[in-house]
């Protein structure tokens, strides 16, 4: 009896995630966070934003409790050089991904709120189609770490 | 009569003497390639006199950089993303030369284009992360322009936002200035901590 129980579990804990449709539209995985530098103002984050549903998600707004403000930033190389532009809230499709990653879109928070380095904890908050919200929590990383 | 042993030695010496004279007949590098990334100028640019200051307080000149080979980059600390992500990689790569036992191990720079920010106690605070053999020099406006602009370095400030933040569009290569105080080559973005790593001792021993 104690053996069957266990076999269930995991199978309806499988199912349930799985299931297309059952979870939350947004869905971030491979978040990275690097701490601010000593003598910078600055973190960024990375992540992979998926829109798991049949319908485009539309971002409203961005925020951390950790940084006074937060902004969709892409930087480009062009000719050797590099700028960096601040984006829109995004628009992801149905069933298309927003990928931050370095050296191109990303999230750039600025000024913290409270002491920021490396293992502290990075929470962040992707408002959406009105009323939802993503909130996402990580340990920021050591930039400097190989 | 020989032992096995023998004629496995005899026989791993012949295939070596054969190889090594096939390489030569073909005209193949020898022990030794080229840079894959990295850009050699067949004529190095020696550098023309310029004066910024180090994060320690002390003068940085074109002397400064004679006699050590050093890895130059552009760059500013309100930069979140390519300028560390630069530091970091060329930091690692300089830490796997060391493990590797590569010698003379060049010393990196980054010049900071933004002196209003930038001061000598932030720069210090900054490169200090990134392990030994890393400075941070800036200067006055012009006197980065002393430096930057015989390189063909573009920097261009754009306009503050409504709390003062303002962002810097830069030049993003990796200069590999020799011992001379001459641009010996560059690496153009994106950068790669492998091509860093497989590339400068080419460089270094051709020289």
């Amino acid at each position: 009896m104690r053996r069957r129980l266990f076999c269930i579990v995991p199978l309806w804990f499988f199912a349930a995630g799985c299931a297309p449709g059952d979870g939350p539209p947004l869905v971030a995985s491979d978040i990275v966070a690097y701490a601010p530098l000593p003598g910078a103002r600055n973190a960024v984050a990375y992540m992979d934003l998926n829109n798991e549903s049949d319908s485009a998600v539309t971002i409203t707004r961005v925020s951390s409790p950790d940084f006074a403000s937060a902004e969709w930033h892409e930087t480009t190389i062009e000719n050797g050089i590099s700028r960096m532009v601040q984006l829109d809230d995004p628009v992801i499709d149905a069933g298309g991904s927003l990928l931050l990653q370095q050296g191109g879109k990303h999230l750039m928070l600025m000024e913290p709120t409270r002491p920021m380095a490396a293992g502290s904890t990075l929470t962040l908050r992707i408002a959406y189609d009105g009323d939802r919200l993503l909130e996402l929590t990580t340990t920021l990383k050591d930039r400097t770490a190989p | 009569m020989r032992s096995p042993r023998f004629l496995i030695v005899a026989l791993l010496l012949a295939a070596g003497i054969a190889g090594g004279a096939w390489l030569l007949s073909a005209g193949l590098p020898f022990g030794r390639g080229e840079p894959e990334t990295a850009t050699v100028l067949p004529i190095p640019l020696p550098l023309t006199e310029f004066t910024l200051t180090d994060h320690n307080g002390d003068p940085f000149t074109r002397a400064s950089l004679q006699g050590d080979w050093h890895l130059l980059f552009f760059g500013f600390t309100h930069c979140p993303d390519i300028c560390p992500a630069t530091l970091q990689q060329l930091s690692i790569a300089r830490k796997r030369l060391a493990e590797a036992g590569h010698a003379p191990l060049p010393d990196i720079v980054m010049v900071s284009v933004d002196p209003e920010r930038d001061t000598t106690e932030k720069l210090a605070r900054y490169v200090s992360n990134f392990g030994d053999g890393i400075k941070g020099v800036t200067g006055r406006y012009d006197q980065l322009q002393a430096l930057a602009k015989p390189l063909g370095i573009y920097y261009e400030y754009e306009p503050p936002d409504d709390d003062g933040n303002y962002n810097i569009s830069h030049s993003v290569a990796v200069m590999v200035i020799n011992p001379q105080a001459e641009l010996k080559a560059l690496f153009s973005a994106p950068h790669d901590v492998s091509a860093f790593v497989s590339d400068l001792p080419l460089i270094v021993s051709a020289q």
